[in-house]
């Protein structure tokens, strides 16, 4: 079946076709693709479902049985019916690699006891039993993405069953072995730094794009003290829109959850280091949290952020209430949301936010919207969408205050469209 | 019959889904619409839910819970209904989406699994415009009673500003009381159940209801549950009602079939033809709960599997060939 582009393809043309020959599978299959794509998931399974059971080819049926699951993967909270449809999926090819990847995925975010064993039990059966590990693909993306995809999933697992080594092998082969794509370069690197492994400096990973005196001469919004920056430390240019927007500003304050490594990646590294800010920092893993007590003079708190009374917490440290920096990055996007909803807005505001909501890799592509919404409501503007570290992957919004920013910095600055905004290209011409 | 719509098509019809954006659903079910069209303006009542209707037709690949099952989200057990109304102009092109706002008397903490207005049929009497259908989370046993509710069209928003709790007519301690089919003529009336056909006077004002016909009972292989409204045309009535075979499977899982039928009444309530039962479009469970005349067509709304929702356009003369009694239907 040559599957056509969504944009070829017509509803009511599909519901003709199908109403003519509805026990056709490749009718059934049309109307599911189409009704996925425009996030109708419902409407998808039932004819996925259809679809399935109407065919004699087992190849089709297992692509159906998974695309339902990615379906219900998309409405959230609906794990043990993913694991249902990806176990028919198995069932049918048990020596196709996609179902065993989604289904270590599955485990991955479950939050059931011994989900990492699953994880990792099921990777490794996958790894052990697929005839062919690099299929030809089948008609739509399964989100399956090569063998590195099993490889990394049992090398993640493997940690956290305790198999620390064999762990620490799995990513130094990745990353030594395989053409991956960039997040799994940067997540099996980010992993390796969390095991305290001097990984092979000659990897050749797309480096963050990062800000060095070299390019002050093309900063576009040149601000106070941005002369004698030497070096930024944000993945894409968090610190530097911060700075740009309150004009380098000294002594500024943060608050920023999600913290991640001390310096690399960091979005408050170059505020306290060059700008003397002040702030507090959270993340929930503990390496992080040791390499900030050691390498930064602020705090940085070992601490569930969904579990925090942030009103309390910047009382008690005598926090102003017109703060000037607030950071959200607290993976996956469902627990950074939940986290917002309970900053007090209403008593303090933040002259800018940088808010990550991984569009794209958001299986419910829900949380940038809901997000901005909740935004909106305190009166916050959003300056720049879609911004990304690279070309393509939008997963931060970027918010300032019209109380506290220039009003003639915001209109100049902004630009929102549905654009993917490469942060280094909003910044350096 | 397996496929009345692809008869609807083959005979000059057409079909149009019913869709609003997904970030206002989750992309989860639309489905049972009911459709009220008026001058140019062609009035929709959408079911909106908080589940995805699973169902393994061919008992293939059923679910861990059975080939039917309400997949809700694990965190919340109920199965949530929202309504939206939607208008149309004449050729199906969606002029606005409104959620009803029924705020004023959705001021409780629901008590049963089932919480909302479900199967909500649209039509107007006496000038005021109802949404007519079953809700069940008044209690902790899920007793069902039909509510009648007026809703207000505003340039923006879109109100419920009534809502009667109809009481049965003869049992007050009946479990559950739906699909109701309101007579579009005859305000504050119903046909309350198909066969023998009941016919029950509703009274707001009094908080009552009874039953002012019952007819006969004729020969059928199932009962006739409600469905659509109840439309006058040419000297009858006519609605879409529709029948469920329920059953368990070899391993006593639940399971069903819905059918549909079309019913044609004299004015004095005596059923004086009917066609044989029929799927609409190949799914075994589906519902119609609207049908309308326009012009010489008539137009059915259904839900396709509680997942999807459409409408159907066909020319009257396709259905006189389905009555087993001819009637002049224009």
């Amino acid at each position: 079946m040559n599957l056509p582009s969504i944009v070829e393809l017509n509803l009511e043309d599909l519901l003709k076709n199908y109403i003519n020959e509805p026990e056709v599978y490749e009718n059934n299959y049309l109307l599911g693709f189409y009704y996925e794509n425009i996030n109708q998931t419902a409407a998808a399974v039932s004819y996925y479902l259809r679809s399935a059971e109407r065919t004699d080819n087992d190849l089709f049926k297992y692509e159906c049985l998974i695309r339902a699951a990615i379906c219900f993967t998309k409405q959230g909270t609906r794990n043990f019916t993913v694991k249902s449809l990806l176990l028919h999926a198995l069932s049918i090819c048990p020596k196709r690699p996609e179902a065993y990847f989604l289904m270590s995925q599955h485990y991955e975010r479950s939050s059931n006891d011994g989900h990492w064993n699953d994880c990792y039990t099921i990777s490794s059966i996958g790894l052990g039993v697929c005839d062919d590990l690099n299929p030809p693909p089948l008609n739509s993306n399964l989100e399956y993405p090569g063998e590195y995809g099993l490889l990394f999933q049992k090398a993640l697992s493997g940690w956290w069953c305790g198999l620390c080594e064999e762990s620490r092998n799995g990513f130094l082969n990745l990353l030594d072995n395989y053409e991956m794509e960039e997040t799994y370069k940067i997540s099996s690197i980010d992993n390796l730094k969390m095991m305290n492994v001097n990984i092979n400096q000659n990897i050749e990973i797309a480096p963050f794009s990062k800000y060095n005196k070299s390019k002050f001469g093309r900063l576009k919004y040149k601000f106070e003290g941005s002369d004698k920056i030497k070096e930024n430390y944000s993945e894409a240019y968090q610190d530097i829109f911060v700075l740009t927007m309150l004009n380098g500003k000294k002594d500024g304050t943060y608050l920023e959850l999600g913290a991640g490594n001390s310096f690399y990646g960091s979005n408050t590294a170059l505020l306290e280091r060059d700008f003397n800010w002040k702030g507090i920092s959270f993340d929930l893993d503990e390496g992080f949290v040791d390499s900030h007590t050691r390498e930064r003079k602020n705090p940085c708190l070992l601490k569930d952020g969904t579990c925090v009374n942030y009103d309390a917490l910047l009382s008690s440290m005598e926090f102003p209430t017109e703060i000037d920096y607030l950071q959200m990055d607290c993976d996956p996007p469902n627990v950074t949301y939940k986290i917002l909803l309970t900053i007090p807005f209403e008593k303090y505001k933040f002259a800018t936010i940088t808010y990550e909501h991984d569009y794209y890799c958001d299986e419910t592509k829900s949380y940038q919207e809901k997000s901005k919404k909740y935004l909106e409501s305190f009166g916050y503007v959003r300056i720049f969408n879609n911004v990304s570290p690279d070309n393509d992957r939008p997963y931060e919004d970027w918010w300032v205050h019209p109380d506290l920013i220039d009003s003639k910095m915001i209109s100049d600055l902004m630009i929102i469209n549905d654009e993917t905004k490469k942060a280094e290209n909003i910044f350096v011409s | 019959m397996r496929n009345f719509a692809k008869l609807a098509l083959d005979n000059g019809g057409s079909i149009h889904p019913l869709i609003i954006p997904s970030d206002l659903t989750n992309g989860l079910g639309l489905m049972n619409p009911s459709v009220l069209i008026e001058d140019d303006k062609i009035r929709v009542i959408l079911r909106a839910v908080n589940y995805t209707f699973y169902h393994s037709e061919k008992k293939l690949f059923q679910h861990v819970w059975g080939p039917l099952t309400y997949v809700h989200p694990e965190d919340d057990m109920h199965l949530r209904t929202t309504n939206y109304y939607l208008e149309f102009d004449e050729t199906y092109n969606l002029k606005r989406f409104d959620k009803i706002d029924t705020s004023k008397f959705d001021n409780y903490e629901p008590l049963w699994d089932f919480v909302g207005l479900e199967d909500a049929r649209i039509f107007r009497w006496e000038g005021k415009l109802y949404t007519s259908g079953v809700r069940r989370d008044l209690d902790t046993i899920g007793t069902g009673r039909m509510e009648l509710c007026e809703i207000v069209i505003d340039d923006d928003k879109v109100t419920e500003v009534s809502r009667f709790r109809i009481p049965p007519p003869n049992d007050p301690n009946s479990y559950c009381e739906k699909n109701w089919m309101p007579i579009l003529d005859m305000p504050y009336h119903y046909v309350k159940w198909g066969n023998p056909t009941e016919v029950v006077k509703v009274d707001p004002e009094n908080q009552t209801s009874k039953t002012t016909h019952l007819g006969e009972q004729i020969d059928l292989p199932r009962d006739l549950r409600g469905g659509s409204q109840v439309i006058p045309i040419g000297d009858y009535y006519l609605a879409c009602t529709h029948e469920v075979c329920l059953f368990d499977s070899e391993v006593g899982r639940k399971d069903a079939i819905y059918y549909h039928r079309f019913i044609v009444w004299d004015k004095s309530w005596n059923i004086v033809s009917h066609s044989n039962e029929f799927n609409i479009m190949d799914g075994d469970v589906e519902f119609c709960i609207g049908l309308a005349k326009k012009d010489n067509n008539l137009v059915m709304t259904f839900g396709f599997q509680d997942n999807a929702a459409y409408i159907l356009e066909f020319p009257i003369t396709i259905l006189t060939e389905m009555l087993n009694n001819k009637v002049d239907l224009f």
